[in-house]
């Protein structure tokens, strides 16, 4: 007896607010699923967990997405960087990551915003250590991580004047 | 090496079942830390992503459902305040947020390597592993579980739960842990329990890892504690059994010689932490 080959598996779930459904295959990584359906912010660098580029919101969490399978999502409610912005108006984080100068090549970019909106959700003014922690999951080989502190640091004190 | 087929259990019984009866090689997929890392993946998977994901309060125990991720586990108040924040200390240098919000203890049990940053405080604090095999439930304590690198006794079967027996009020744990920087895989780590009355040690549990075969209690050195004075030359006594209870081999993280003598210092820091005493 032989395995039923590779059925494709309809996945539904919630991309930035909205509904999905792709055809998938059973082995199907969730970061290849969003990149072939057009997230194009979800990078790959290393496929075992360690660079945190394909970081992704699962349930508001920040997730590896090379290490979970696309059908684990079913029915779950994923957040991209593609959701940031509103239109032309950038995200406060990413108006900081720009006027810190936090971006270099910008291949770890999106997974660094999305681990920091996670921790300004959870600890809306973070001391810089947790800062620190909340990166510690994406590798950067360019900025030396000082510049992409500062940012969320900024970002975060200015969440305090706007609600002032 | 490609998944042909995934499968989407609705009890802990029918991922049994799909794990004896389906052809090819099939594994449980939970986090996916572990499994979706090795280079060679299964035929099929049987996942069991928040399926057995409860953790609850039981009389005289705390009950961990085995697919509980790290952070959650990290999170649940009642359990940092049973065992003096043991589990959440080892928690916090247990790889990065990502990781910890998608790896769960049963993967990090069954994954069996000696280096299992959960292993050591859950063997210091005697925990029972429940297993679903086809035929039933059995329970065995967790320093029954590991077989060897890599391996457990589970065979196809389901690591379920893992019972924590309460410690008893006033206990002092430590978790100690030497990795290249924050977040790495261990070097060594240790895992310490004391209860004391008064200035005296009535129970000492210390529980060693990536230092042997597989994740090890030193049972010499928590005897001699037991009954003794908290005195440094007691638990100096003790740092030196835990240190020949080890056999360590050498390899890109650190020398058999190195294990060895941390072995040792990393009981002692611990035990001394846990009296108060700052090292
Ligand atoms: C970047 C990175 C950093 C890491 N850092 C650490 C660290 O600091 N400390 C540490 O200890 N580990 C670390 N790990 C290893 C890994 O995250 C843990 O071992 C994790 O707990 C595995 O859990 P999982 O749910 O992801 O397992 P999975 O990958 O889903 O499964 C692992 C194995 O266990 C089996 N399995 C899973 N659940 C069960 C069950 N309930 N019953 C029977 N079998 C089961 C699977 O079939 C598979 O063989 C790291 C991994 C990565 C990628
Ligand atoms: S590609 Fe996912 S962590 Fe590197
Ligand atoms: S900006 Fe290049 S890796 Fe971070």
């Amino acid at each position: 007896m032989s395995l039923r080959t590779r059925e494709t598996i309809k996945l539904k779930l919630k991309i930035n607010g909205e509904d999905n459904c792709f055809a998938i295959l059973p082995g199907d990584r969730l970061s290849t699923v969003l990149r072939r359906e057009g997230y194009l912010s979800v990078k790959t660098g290393c496929y075992t967990g360690d660079c945190g580029t394909c970081t992704v919101l699962l349930d508001g969490q920040p997730i590896v997405s090379c290490l979970m399978l696309a059908a684990q999502a079913q029915g779950s409610s994923l957040t991209t960087v593609e959701a940031l912005a509103q239109g032309s108006e950038l995200h406060l984080l990413q108006k900081a990551f720009l006027d810190e100068g936090a971006v270099q090549c910008g291949f770890c970019t999106p997974g660094m915003l999305l681990s920091a909106l996670a921790l300004l959700r959870r600890v809306p003014h973070p001391s810089e250590e947790q800062v620190r922690e909340a990166f510690s999951g994406n590798l950067c080989r360019c900025t030396g991580y000082e510049r992409p502190v500062r940012a969320v640091l900024k970002a975060a004190a200015a969440t305090e004047e706007s609600s002032k | 090496m490609a998944v042909k087929v995934f499968f989407n259990p609705a009890s802990p019984q029918e991922a049994v079942r799909l794990m004896y009866e389906q052809p090819g090689r099939g594994a449980y997929l939970a986090g996916g830390t572990d499994l979706l890392c090795s280079p060679e993946w299964p035929d099929f998977v049987v996942n069991i992503r928040g399926l057995l994901a409860t953790l609850a309060q039981e009389a005289g125990e705390l009950v961990i459902g085995a697919a509980a991720t790290i952070s959650r586990i990290a999170a649940w108040q009642a359990l940092s305040e049973a065992d003096d924040g043991l589990m959440q200390s080892c928690a916090r240098g247990f790889a990065s947020e990502q990781i910890r919000n998608m790896a769960t203890v049963g993967g990090n049990l069954a994954s069996a390597v000696p280096s299992a940053d959960f292993a050591t405080p859950l063997l210091a604090l005697e925990a029972q592993c429940v297993i679903q095999a086809p035929e039933g439930q059995r329970t065995i304590p967790l320093e029954g579980f590991f077989a060897g690198p890599h391996q457990s006794v589970l065979d196809r079967e389901l690591l379920l739960k893992i019972r924590l027996p309460l410690p008893s009020a006033g206990v002092r744990t430590e978790f100690l842990k030497i990795g290249r920087n924050p977040g790495d895989i261990a070097t060594i780590n240790v895992a310490t329990l004391l209860e004391l009355e008064c200035d005296k040690i009535q129970k000492a549990r210390i529980a060693l890892g990536a230092v042997a075969p597989t994740p090890i209690r030193a049972y010499a050195a928590e005897e001699f504690l037991a009954g003794k004075p908290a005195s440094d030359e007691n638990i100096q006594r003790a740092a030196d059994l835990a240190r020949e209870a080890v056999q360590p081999i050498s390899d890109q993280r650190a020398s058999a010689d190195y294990r060895r003598q941390m072995s040792m210092v990393l009981t002692r820091r611990a035990l001394q932490r846990c009296l108060g005493r700052n090292q």
